[in-house]
């Protein structure tokens, strides 16, 4: 009890002014070891994604030109001009009619693969690695191989049909087939991609889950899919549904390589037309607008995703 | 070796106060304990000692210098964490050797390319071998030098995190909760070891837990420390046989302290226990009433009619080495325990009616708010009934 | 095991993946295929699988004489290993921070982090070529490198694993001496290792296949990534030389997929893993 009373005399003696100042040296301190961890990432957000962001909102109200001497406001002349370009609408109406191809078909892939794969015991690995060959294949190399397999003459594709006794397509020149083979394209890619996805969430459905359903008489596979699998797989097939979506809204390699937007406008897509407004006549302000279009699209799907994440780590 | 001088620190987390004002000198050499129930902010007290944590109020002295603001790795202390938290990703030798290289090599000797190309890089390498080969034989890691953490069992990780802090011959040793993850007899066994490695080394051991037998079995000193405050600093008799509040008492030995109901002080300044009346001199008001404290070990057995309690017996818990008999006695909250050694009480046998008496030293009295009641209390029995 | 392989679900099972493995496959194979055959058996009515007439040399020595293929390999190597090791060098030392230091505005911090994760590329594309354009840096190799150094979601996944890494790691490195800056690379970033790989894989395969912004940055054949390569490739010989074309398309798919191939569940896990982005 001596050493209390000793201590609080030796406190009371000890100036207290000193220490608070050296405390706060001491927290401040702390900031600046995180600022100093923090600025090279802080800026680089600053430069490279943040003001972007805000310039490309900014640009859309502009009529700037690479390299036009002058540029000014124009308000929402670039949005007005795009609502009456039947060129915009066909471009936005081609992207939403590619991610309704590819999402759906690509899941539906991507789940009954991963279920055929998971109900044997036997190559699981192997399958599972050629599925997840054309994910990251580069794109652009493969769509020069598509294109060879669709030539209308000599492709692999009419031969095969003609071999079958169908007729022969000009897949990419056709108006009415060019945005549905650059789709199939896009399923091939993809699914893979879903596949994995499914896959991680058969393996984490409990294996008791099945034998109750057994126990409570789920005889067939089928009427166990249905009671267990699917129910226990839908969050992760939402999860599918909007990531597939958000990389479907991206489609561009393949338009770009294979069909430039055409035949007449039937394979323009958002990001192409952006391109060739930007980078190819230089219409920065109306590419800008365009980009801001494929912005809110692609932020309204990530803002769903990450929705999704949050509910799926509270669950577990 | 130094003496720590802990004045009037506080600690506040956003709006929680977790130490609200420790004053506290461990000489030394010291063994000291800081003990208490979990939450209680022991583990906050040793970071800010250890400089991982700044005070908000008060100051700490290591060997006479404020240290208020002076980093950790500066201060010259070791410490062993409760997770043990070695490194992962290197061997149980360049885990011990970590501490020695970063004091002894510059930061271009103990960068991984050309460091050998440095003057003096070898030859301190060479010391630091031999300082960690000293530590491994001491500690019996020596087959172990070249394993991984993850290849090691509980006891093996919790020895390499102590030879990483007596490598290096720190002021003192600060020792947050290290044996909690071992299993029962290690952690015993392990308790010598620490103490006798206190013994050789002469350090100043700064030992938090929440175990009150790991405090009472190897420190100097144990501090006590309940609710962010420090309410009993003493040595281990003393905190045993004198505490200074009725949750001192609770929360050291085991097992834990017989707490009695119904003591009052009588209009003769005597203390009623049970049935008995003893003389007693207070400084309470007469007809207050006390709550006694008497511990396991100091009841004895008596003739069921004149004892001052008695009741049943309502279990009887067989260590080997001694027995615990739970005495059931109305209007108590809880069964008292009476501890008696290998072989006392054969003959009683569960349900039987037992008598309790002790000696009025034995007897610990504490106020309603649980301060302790020092007190006279005389062997002479005052009446009866 | 051989029983339940011949059951007659086995067989059907192994009957449907391997004809739609077939099918995944057979742009690659006819890849491969077309890339052996001479010009008299590309342009053939009918199907032929194996050509008779072998013409890789030919093919292959025609693809590196025409196109700078080795060029682009090398420059698909230096812009992705160059991207990837700068965005460790930026990301990890922020998200150590973000995860065991306190400090005011950590939250304001963490939530810009955020908001960044949800920028696609392509979106800003035209602000970043313009602010390129006017500090002169378009067609070299930091206009390919630079956008991609700050990657807001590699900070967030490094973020999300040092949370999990014990803070007496971090504390029992203070007390050894290391400085902060020290416990980022020498404590944070060996136990992190799993993670960054992950991160790695997923960001080298990212912009090795990336298109659309080298088909931007940059102008010059010397400077071109492997898929803009290949496309330019094809651009000049209008589709008609198919021969060497699918030779320099194999040369170019070739480092991925054999790196692949040996690392297969590596690259799995990494892609799908940073892939949900
Ligand atoms: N960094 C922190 N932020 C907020 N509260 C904390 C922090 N560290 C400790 N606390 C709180 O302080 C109290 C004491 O903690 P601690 O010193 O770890 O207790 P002990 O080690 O005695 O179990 C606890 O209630 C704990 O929740
Ligand atoms: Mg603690």
């Amino acid at each position: 009890m001596a050493d209390v009373a000793l201590a609080r005399e030796i406190d009371a003696n000890i100036a207290q002014g000193a220490r608070p100042h050296v405390r706060l040296r001491r927290r401040r301190m702390m900031s600046m070891t995180a600022a100093v961890l923090l600025a090279p990432a802080l800026v680089l957000m600053a430069l490279l994604l943040i003001g972007p962001v805000l310039a490309v909102l900014l640009m859309s109200f502009t009529d700037y030109q690479l390299g036009a001497p002058t540029w000014s406001l124009v308000g929402l002349e670039n949005y007005i001009e795009l609502y009456g370009d039947r060129v915009f609408w066909t471009s936005l109406t081609n992207t939403l009619l590619y991610v309704a191809i590819v999402v759906p078909s690509s899941i539906a892939l991507g789940l009954g693969l991963a279920l055929l794969i998971e109900s044997g015991s036997t190559l699981r690995a192997f399958y599972r690695s050629i599925f997840f060959i054309p994910v990251m294949a580069t794109l652009i190399a493969m769509a020069i191989s598509w294109e060879y397999m669709l030539h209308p003459q000599f492709g692999l594709i009419n031969l095969m049909l003609k071999e079958i006794g169908l007729p022969a397509q000009a897949w990419l020149s056709d108006p009415v087939l060019a945005l549905p083979t650059i789709a199939a394209i896009g399923i091939w890619q993809l699914f893979g991609f879903n596949m994995v996805l499914f896959l991680a969430g058969i393996v984490s459905i409990p294996s008791h889950l099945y034998e109750a359903a057994v126990m409570d008489g789920a005889r067939s596979a089928w009427s166990r899919f249905w009671l267990v699998t699917w129910p226990m797989l839908g969050p992760v097939t939402v999860f599918v549904a909007v990531i597939s979506a958000i990389r479907s809204f991206q489609v561009f390699d393949t338009v770009h390589v294979l069909t430039k937007g055409g035949p007449s406008k039937a394979t323009e897509v958002l990001l192409y037309s952006m391109y060739s407004e930007g980078f190819e006549f230089f219409r920065s302000g109306l590419a800008a607008a365009i980009a801001v279009v494929f912005l809110c699209f692609v932020l309204l799907l990530t803002i769903i995703k990450a929705r999704l994440i949050e509910k799926k780590v509270h669950y577990s | 070796m130094a003496q720590f001088q802990l004045s009037g620190v506080r600690k506040s987390f956003d709006r929680t106060h977790v130490l609200k004002g420790i004053d506290l000198h461990i000489a030394e050499g010291e063994f000291i304990s800081l003990v208490g129930p979990s939450g209680c902010g022991k583990s906050t007290l040793l970071r800010i000692i250890a400089g991982l944590e700044d005070q908000s109020e008060g100051s700490v002295r290591i060997g006479g210098d404020v240290v208020d603001g002076v980093r950790p790795a500066d201060r010259n202390l070791a410490m062993v964490f409760q997770s043990y938290a070695l490194y992962p990703h290197l061997t149980v030798y360049n885990n011990i050797a970590v501490p020695l290289r970063m004091r002894r090599l510059s930061t271009l000797q103990r960068a991984a390319v050309l460091r050998w190309l440095i003057p003096g890089t070898r030859e301190t390498e060479d010391r630091i071998r031999s300082d960690v080969e000293d530590v491994a034989k001491l500690l019996g890691l020596k087959d172990l030098l070249q394993r991984k953490p993850a290849q090691l069992s509980g006891g093996q990780r919790q020895r390499v995190a102590v030879g990483r802090a007596i490598v290096r011959e720190p002021r003192a040793f600060l020792l947050d909760e290290p044996l909690s993850n071992l299993d029962a007899k290690l952690r015993v066994h392990m308790r010598t070891e620490i103490a006798q490695l206190h013994r050789r080394l002469g350090a100043t051991f700064i030992y938090v837990t929440h175990d009150q037998a790991e405090a009472m079995t190897m420190s100097d000193r144990i501090a006590v420390m309940m609710d962010g405050n420090i309410i009993q600093i003493g040595s281990p008799d003393d905190v045993y046989d004198d505490p200074q509040d009725l949750r001192v008492a609770e929360f050291i030995g085991s097992p834990k302290i017989n707490i009695l109901d119904g003591g009052v002080i009588d209009e003769a300044r005597g203390l009623v226990f049970g049935s008995s009346r003893f003389a007693a001199t207070f400084l309470e008001r007469p007809g207050t009433s006390v709550r006694i404290g008497v511990r396991p070990e100091a009841l004895r057995l008596a003739n069921a009619e004149n004892a001052p309690f008695s009741g049943r017996l309502a279990h009887k818990e067989n260590l080997g080495a001694e027995v615990l008999l739970h005495v059931e006695i109305p209007d108590q909250r809880a069964a008292v325990i009476v501890r008696f050694d290998h072989g006392g009480a054969r003959e009683i046998s569960i349900g039987d009616a037992v008598g309790l008496t002790c000696s009025p030293e034995d007897l610990r009295i504490f106020g309603a708010s649980g301060e302790r009641i020092k007190a006279e209390v005389e062997a002479r029995k005052v009446a009866h009934g | 095991m051989n029983a339940r392989i011949c059951s007659p679900w086995e067989i059907l099972r192994h009957a449907v993946l391997l004809t739609v493995a077939a099918i995944v496959l057979l742009p690659f194979i006819w890849m491969i295929v077309t890339s052996l055959k001479p010009q008299s058996e590309i342009f053939l009515s009918e199907i032929r699988w194996w050509p008779e007439q072998l013409h890789v040399v030919e093919n292959y020595t025609k693809a590196f004489e025409r196109a700078p293929l080795v060029r682009y390999l090398l420059n698909g190597v230096i812009v992705t290993v160059l991207i990837f090791a700068l965005q460790a060098l930026i990301a990890l030392p922020a998200a150590y921070a973000l995860a065991k230091l306190r400090f005011w505005g950590r939250d304001a911090v963490f939530a810009m982090v955020l908001f960044c994760i949800l920028i696609p590329a392509q979106a800003i594309a035209v602000p970043v070529f313009l602010l390129f354009h006017h500090a002169g840096i378009l067609d070299t190799y930091a206009a390919l490198i630079v956008p991609f150094t700050i990657s807001a979601f590699g900070i967030f996944l490094m973020r999300q694993f040092f949370l999990t890494v014990p803070d007496d790691l971090v504390d029992a490195a203070r007390m050894d001496g290391i400085s902060e800056f020290g416990i980022v690379w020498r404590v944070m970033l060996p136990t992190a290792i799993p993670a960054l790989t992950a991160f790695g894989v997923f960001s080298i395969v990212a912009h090795w296949n990336d298109y659309f912004w080298p088909l931007i940055a940059v102008n010059s054949q010397e400077l071109f990534t492997p898929p803009v390569g290949v496309a330019t490739f094809r651009n000049e010989e209008a589709g008609t030389d198919y021969g060497p074309l699918m030779a320099a398309a194999t040369v170019i798919i070739a480092p991925l997929i054999i790196a692949f191939l040996l690392a297969q569940r590596r690259f799995i896990e990494g892609i799908t893993f940073s892939g949900m982005k």
